[in-house]
């Protein structure tokens, strides 16, 4: 098991080095200057070379890659551009607003799409199958803003149920993730379908019903476990999906988590803020998928970890 | 009908005692009455057991036999009432199972004879546990659906069938998974968790097909040690006349979904009546001849929705008359407790 982990985590690194290498080279591959945008239309051709200088960015991509990774094998994101804030104080202070929207999103994710895919795959090809899949569908492919503007019309302005925006209260984060969690369990259920279709018709399914179990007996006891495997597998990719920020949902709701920082640093040509909440994501999602490794062989002993 | 063990085996059949048609007078423990079977397909609705009727008395051992796709497999899944429906679909007939008829139980009191009173293992050792539950889980869970039984008492329970079945170091294995566990060791557990309730029938479709030849011959020797411990009737359905031979007191002879002989170990294999039963017979290979050619049933088994108004085995029969392709022949005695179905019987 340590081994394992030891493995892993050398493996980690380098997944992170090769991260933060292409971003760094994607961000001067755009064709939009930060120093320009750090000094403004108006400054001299002087100025904006003195800014080049200062913030290093006159020297060879190499050079400062290399002196990027020094920094961070220190611990040190770098300060943004524009705010001259250390990227890790910005990082840090989004944190607990994202993690309690990854949190409640993944929760009304697996609450609406496990109970619909389980359903739908024990009363296949029939009218709740159809019904499900083609809410499920809607779930999927309605956008995130039309989904978060009619919960907040319907529970916070007609029926005053949350509040309208802002962060602070477990009330403030229902809707917003609710709103994640639509569009989430829409393809949860549709993986829980398919899983749990493929698992009904394994042969150890036939012997459970052999021995006298109940259709939801059988589910509940054979086929869940079974079927669940792939859904851990996703739930772990979205723990790095939802670290890197849900942009559309964090302006409707006005949450103040790590998507709203990574879109203005965008806007600015910020670099280091970039860098930072690409990083923050891909260990995010490094994590994520080991916790989904580390849970798989748990519920099914013929995984072992190697 | 390729049988790869040595013709020895097929003597034993003289050790079982004669068959005697009158020796159930009193009700079978299992009636198959006219049963039929029938599957929606995009094409329309086929047949494919038609008018199945045999039965099982308490204690006995009955073969099910025929070729794959002749509908014996659905019969044994029909009387368990596990076939999936839709697509198929049970068009008439009864099944009477200690006097009650199955087909007319409701879903709740068929599970409860499901794993309780009727035990079922299958061909597919491999598969038919369930890889992420343990041994003792999941015997303990038929115990804990028919018996109430909880924790401590299930395990020992478990412990005490794996004992029974043969499976050594049982305190060890009752904590293990199936992937654990060889072939053969996990039929003995199937067997174990049919068995576990003391069903009064056992339903083996073809438990040993799929194991190795030497771990076929345990399988069915532990198989008649635990009828003759427990004395649960067994039907087994099998394609291999040598394990009839073994192990059946009596055979059912499918053929096309319908029942074409049906009769006592013994005169089946002595004087076949019917022409298939005889090339089935005749196509197993037997040691004695050396250097022969392999006899087969010329032709193939036409499908269900091929069948027409005559005897489905007239255009592979070497013994057709004009007659069998107007019209079926109905399963009749042709000696007591010998029923064939053919208008032109071997002599």
């Amino acid at each position: 098991m340590l081994r394992y982990l030891t493995r892993r985590f050398a493996a980690s690194v380098l997944i992170l080095l090769g991260v933060t290498a292409v971003t760094f080279c994607l961000s001067f591959l755009i064709p939009a200057d930060p120093v320009r945008m750090i000094a403004g239309r108006s400054a001299s051709a002087q100025t904006v070379e003195s800014i080049r200088h200062q913030l290093g960015l006159d020297q060879p991509l190499p050079v400062q890659y290399v002196r990027y990774v020094g920094r961070l094998a220190q611990g040190d994101l770098g300060r943004s551009y524009v705010q001259k804030t250390e990227v890790a104080t910005l990082i840090w202070s989004r944190l607990p607003a994202t993690l309690l929207l990854m949190a409640g999103a993944i929760f009304f994710e697996l609450l609406i799409g496990l109970p619909a895919g389980v359903y739908a795959a024990m009363r296949r090809g029939r009218t709740a199958d159809r019904g499900i899949m083609m809410l499920s569908f809607a779930g999927v492919s309605t956008p995130q803003f039309v989904v978060g503007l009619l919960l907040l019309y319907v529970f916070a302005y007609l029926l005053g149920w949350f509040p309208l925006s802002g962060y602070g209260t477990v009330w403030h984060l229902v809707l917003p993730a609710l709103t994640l969690g639509i569009a989430g369990g829409g393809w949860y259920s549709r993986m829980m379908r398919s899983s749990m279709i493929e698992v009904l018709r394994q042969d150890y399914i036939r012997t459970a019903r052999a021995k006298g179990l109940s259709e939801r007996g059988m589910v509940m006891v054979h086929g869940l476990r079974n079927a669940i495997l792939p859904v851990i597998a996703m739930i772990g990719l979205d723990i790095g999906i939802f670290m890197s920020g849900a942009v559309v949902v964090e302006s409707v709701f006005g949450w103040p988590g790590i998507g709203q920082l990574a879109w203005q640093a965008i806007q600015r040509i910020d670099i280091p803020i970039i860098m930072g909440v690409t990083l923050v994501a891909a260990i995010a999602i490094v994590i994520g998928n080991l916790l989904a490794d580390l849970v798989t062989p748990l519920i099914d002993p013929r995984i072992r970890l190697r | 009908m390729p049988d790869a063990r040595p013709a020895s085996l097929m003597l034993r059949q003289a050790q079982h005692e004669d068959y005697d048609p009158h020796m159930s007078a009193e009700q079978p423990l299992l009636q198959v009455e006219d049963l039929s079977v029938g599957f929606a397909t995009e094409e329309g609705r086929i047949t494919v057991v038609e008018d199945v009727s045999f039965t099982v008395a308490a204690g006995r051992t009955v073969g099910l036999v025929g070729e794959s796709g002749c509908g014996k497999s659905v019969t044994a899944m029909s009387i368990m009432r596990l076939q999936p429906s839709p697509p198929s679909h049970i068009d008439g007939g009864r099944i009477l199972f200690e006097g009650t008829d199955l087909l007319a139980l409701p879903e709740s009191a068929m599970r409860g004879v499901r794993g309780d009173r009727i035990g079922m293992i299958f061909q597919e050792p491999m598969t038919s546990l369930n890889p992420t539950l343990s041994i003792g889980f999941q015997i303990g869970e038929v115990l804990r659906l028919h018996r109430g039984m909880t924790g401590a008492a299930a395990r020992e329970k478990s412990i005490e069938i794996l004992r029974l079945v043969g499976v050594g170091a049982v305190e060890r294995r009752v904590d293990q998974y199936p992937h654990q566990l060889s072939g053969g060791l996990r039929q003995r557990v199937m067997i174990a968790m049919a068995l576990v309730c003391n069903p009064r029938l056992l339903i083996a479709d073809e438990p040993t097909t799929a194991l190795d030849v030497t771990i076929q011959a345990q399988i069915l020797e532990l198989l008649r040690r635990l009828q003759r411990e427990l004395g649960m009737a067994i039907l087994l359905i099998t394609h291999d006349l040598g394990i009839v031979a073994e192990f059946c007191d009596e055979v059912v002879v499918m053929y096309a979904g319908r029942v074409v002989e049906r009769s006592g170990v013994r005169p089946l294999f002595a004087s076949p009546r019917h022409p298939y039963t005889a090339g089935l017979l005749a196509a197993m290979p037997r040691l004695t001849k050396r250097g022969g050619r392999l006899v087969t049933i010329p032709g193939m088994v036409p499908p269900p929705a091929a069948r027409g108004a005559g005897c489905s085995f007239a255009d592979r029969c070497p013994r057709v008359l004009p007659r069998c392709r107007a019209e079926r022949p109905p399963l009749v005695p042709h000696a007591p407790g010998h029923d064939a179905a053919c208008w032109n019987p071997p002599p």
